[in-house]
């Protein structure tokens, strides 16, 4: 071997023996300075989420993005774990005789990342800008709010098509962005004057005034934010001076970087087990609240049997509740009612059904088809993509063997779930599909389940049509005094539940390991019943003292 | 035949392959059921946006003028729009197709030079135990998958020793260089930022190594029964019977027409990496074009979907006509083969 090979060999292999003794391990960095440099007090709160996440508040609404946007925006009103609301951007406001009519007092002196002050016609711009892409949060408004018209520099009405009592929960949804910089930056696109609405830019940038300020986004893997110190509102002293959202649920990954303390939270997608695993690791604790969605088996109650009230309550009676939560999907609660009972407006005195078996049976023989219930074989469509519903599907199907309902189990993928919601006739006997509110009230999982309106899509495959629910429902949502609104939710929930046109099965739970050593995470005592929320880093305190003492042990 | 029409006629046939390949997965893509767009948008999008972005996309119209609009806006360098990202597929590869490149580079290099590397040992130490180690050590690389080999590196380099990141591309408090090649460790060194360069390299290290194991052990295997064939022939004893060193016999004649297969299969190994980086991107949370492609079948994203595809024939067809070019270069009698078979 020539000379020069040699020193060519000895340099690759002294190359990888030495890269990892150049800059040791990564979990002990710091964010960087402005030359580069590492700073020690700086503190990150790192959370796994399921990826992508869309950081433009007219595009999207799923919860890495919910998350993200809720740290880089403000909205006019702030809601709380009572399932209340408190002034935010808006200080005050004003409802019209006629209701139609919502007057915000907008704060002063809330500034924008820019530096730039918001201001009223920002409220406007935002909402309009919403409406015209129609993405993300569009559907809570349409049809509902006809316009925003600025009145002066701090004054801003929402005008109403036609009274909508939760319209103050939806606005939590409305997330205000930066008219100027955004205009600034826009492209050509299909908007007329507003080009491409100045959705190339927001995609990787933000016009918020948010807590914090988007200081690199790698759209395949990570938002790195940074903390703003200009916010407007309380900003913890100790919230974390970077919030990264890391798009990874990969287990092995998540417990390596919760164990090395470079995962501050973990994901709610990991299995029970890897949570129990999470448990384990020294200062680390798992957190869990109800996140309000639920698991519903819908009964297309317009095909035989299922149109027979008695079938339906048959196999309420039939169902083994006890079985999902404690089995099948452990560490979640029973559903009580048709809504969460985090939401605004539940019901807690509707009646239950339990596992019964006799009463099932009985149930049965008050029905119309009993004796020839052989001719009507039930289908129940499962939804592919998550093999532990075959589980439920399975139980269901053997233990209405046993009170004399046939049932055919079908593996179903998502897709076509969604095609087949679409009409009556294809609509299966039963789907177990979980629903989630789109605001924080009882009223927009009844809205959304049980109007005759929503029905063909994916969140009403019981195609109820039931006139007196469909006006109890408006009337709800027509009623702006919310005790009154809240009362008539709980009637609709005693009324659905005599209709029997679902199962309620159970209330999901949220589940996050969580450094608890050195993060403080208030929202998960009191949890806000609206997406991302929980999250808003302001309030979350990163303790890096022990967090080093920690590391040190 | 001459090595220049050599050439060309590979690259006309090459041309061939991928617009076939094209109309493939353009195919594929659409024949799957669900409607993309309502799957980006979400369930709850209105119908009337949904219909909208349908025709921006061309989705309303027939297939075959589908394929001709795509066509011709890719012929102008233009993919389309991603509804994963959000934004331009053209984008998306410039910003996801360098990472992939590093990852396989540097998987590539440690598959090359220590699958070499173990298969000349192996011969060295013919029939003893670092011969029968090495064996075992390519027949559990070959079978074993790449992720296997993640998870194992993760577990025992990051959670156990704690000695290498498992995740990302460089450490949270590391500046990335200015993006010149979009491979941090290329860019970082022309810019002169070492600390971004040994933090890059750190990061590669474990998803590499994890991504060349099963290439490395093919190399392995493939060189030392190249080798193991070569010893025995006549030009090597007449060697021996010169008495020519036993060193200079194994790297300056034996390995140079040895390594003759092993530049062979470098092309399959090639594409193998790149087909095999996606669970490894998975695991390491790599912002590479294999997780970006997975991500786009799952949500039936067609514009990215059919980009991958694409970006990943084209890379086949070149490391293989480059490949085949060497080959070629390397030993004439494959150029006179095929002379007498057009001849006839």
């Amino acid at each position: 071997m020539s000379h020069s090979r040699r020193i060519a060999w000895l340099l690759t292999f002294l190359l990888i023996v030495a890269a990892p003794l150049g800059c040791g391990a990564p979990s002990t960095e710091a964010p960087p300075s402005e030359d580069g440099e590492p700073v020690d007090e700086e503190t990150y709160l790192r959370v796994s989420f399921s990826w992508p996440c869309h950081i433009d508040p007219a595009v999207g609404s799923d919860y890495a993005s919910s998350t993200a946007i809720t740290n880089l925006y403000d909205t006019l009103v702030y809601p709380t774990a009572d399932g209340d609301l408190v002034p935010h951007l808006a200080e005050d406001w004003e409802i019209s005789d006629d209701n139609l009519t919502y007057t915000f007092y907008i704060r002063k002196g809330v500034k924008f990342h820019d530096g730039s002050e918001l201001t009223a016609q920002d409220v406007k711009f935002s909402f309009d800008r919403l409406q015209a892409i129609g993405e993300g949060y569009a559907y809570i408004f349409k049809g509902r709010v006809d316009s925003v018209e600025v009145k002066d520099t701090h004054t801003v009405e929402f005008k109403l098509a036609k009274p909508f009592g939760p319209l103050l929960t939806t606005l939590t949804r409305l997330y205000i962005v930066n008219e100027d910089l955004v205009m600034a930056n826009k492209k050509d696109g299909p908007y007329g004057e507003f080009g491409d609405y100045g959705k190339e830019f927001l995609n990787t940038n933000d016009a918020g005034t948010g807590a914090y300020t988007v200081k690199e986004f790698d759209v395949g893997t990570f938002l790195l934010m940074a903390k703003f110190d200009d916010y407007f509102e309380f900003l913890d002293p100790l919230a974390p001076d970077y919030f990264e959202m890391i798009g990874t649920t990969e287990a092995v990954t998540v417990k390596t970087r919760m164990m090395q303390r470079d995962l501050e939270i973990s994901d709610q997608w990991q299995t029970l087990e890897a949570f129990n695993a999470l448990a384990q690791i020294d200062g680390v604790e798992v957190a869990k609240w109800p996140d309000a969605s639920m698991l519903y088996l819908m009964l297309n109650t317009k095909k035989p049997p299922m149109d027979d009230i008695h079938v339906r309550k048959a196999l309420a009676w039939a169902f083994n509740y006890d079985a999902v939560v404690n089995s099948i999907f452990p560490g979640t609660e029973y559903a009580r009612g048709p809504v969460s009972s985090v939401l605004p407006g539940w019901n807690p005195d509707v009646s239950r059904y339990s596992f019964d078996l006799d009463k099932a049976k009985a149930a049965l023989e008050q029905s119309k088809y009993y004796g020839e219930l052989d001719k009507y074989p039930i289908e129940y469509a499962w939804t592919a993509e998550v093999p532990d519903l075959e589980k439920i599907a399975l139980m269901v199907q053997a233990d209405c063997q046993k009170i004399g309902l046939k049932v055919d189990i079908v593996k179903t993928p998502w897709m076509s779930m969604i095609d087949r919601a679409a009409s009556q006739e294809t609509t299966p006997h039963i789907a177990s599909i979980w629903v989630a509110p789109h605001y924080a009230e009882a009223g927009s999982v009844l809205e959304a389940k049980y109007h005759s309106a929503n029905t063909g899509s994916w969140e009403q495959t019981e195609w109820l049509l039931d006139p007196e629910i469909d006006e109890m429902i408006e009337t709800a949502m027509r009623t702006v005094d919310i005790d009154e609104r809240m009362g008539i939710y709980r009637d609709i929930q005693e009324k659905i539940v005599e209709l029997s046109p679902s199962v309620f099965v159970y209330d999901n739970m949220e589940r996050h390991a969580y450094q608890s050593a050195y993060v403080e995470w208030p929202q998960i005592k009191a949890p806000i019943p609206v997406m991302g929320y929980n999250f808003d880093a302001r309030f979350i305190r990163v303790d890096p003292v022990k967090r080093a003492q920690l590391m040190g042990s | 035949m001459k090595l220049q029409t050599f050439i060309a006629r590979r690259l006309m046939l090459s041309i061939g392959v991928l617009l076939g390949l094209s109309i493939l997965i353009f195919i594929i893509a659409r024949v799957v059921p669900g409607d993309p767009v309502r799957l980006a948008l979400g369930a709850r999008a209105p119908q009337e946006v949904v219909q909208k972005v349908s025709r921006e996309m061309h989705l309303d119209k027939p297939l075959y003028m589908q394929y001709g609009i795509w066509l011709e806006s890719v012929l102008k360098g233009d993919f389309g729009m991603s509804l994963y990202t959000r934004r331009s597929v053209g984008h998306d590869i410039r910003a996801f197709l360098p990472a992939t490149f590093e990852l396989a580079i540097y998987a590539g290099a440690i598959m090359t030079v220590f699958g070499i590397l173990l298969g000349t040992l192996s011969v060295q130490k013919r029939n003893s135990w670092v011969d029968n180690i090495v064996r075992i050590i390519s027949y559990l690389g070959v079978v074993t998958p790449a992720f296997v080999f993640a998870v194992i590196f993760v577990l025992l380099f990051g959670y156990l020793l704690d000695v290498f990141p498992i995740s990302g591309r460089l450490a949270a408090g590391i500046k990335p260089p200015p993006v010149i090649t979009g491979m941090i460790t290329i860019d970082s060194l022309i810019t002169g930022n070492f600390r971004a360069f040994f933090s890059a390299l750190t990061h590669l290290l474990l998803p590499a190594l994890s991504l060349s194991m099963a290439g490395l052990s093919q190399q392995a295997r493939i060189a030392r029964s190249s080798m193991s064939d070569n010893l025995q022939k006549d030009y090597i004893l007449a060697h021996r019977a010169y008495g020519i060193p036993e060193r200079r016999i194994m790297f300056k004649y034996l390995l140079k027409p040895s390594l003759i297969p092993t530049v062979s299969i470098l092309g399959l190994d090639f594409a193998a990496l790149l087909s095999n980086a996606f669970l490894v991107e998975m695991v390491f949370n790599w912002p590479g074009l294999s997780r970006y492609g997975v991500a786009a079948i799952l949500r039936k994203d067609l514009n990215a979907v059919a980009a991958v595809v694409m970006i990943l024939g084209i890379t086949f067809v070149t490391v293989n006509i480059i490949v085949d070019i060497a080959v070629a270069y390397l030993d004439p009698r494959i150029r006179l083969r095929r002379d007498r078979t057009c001849a006839l």
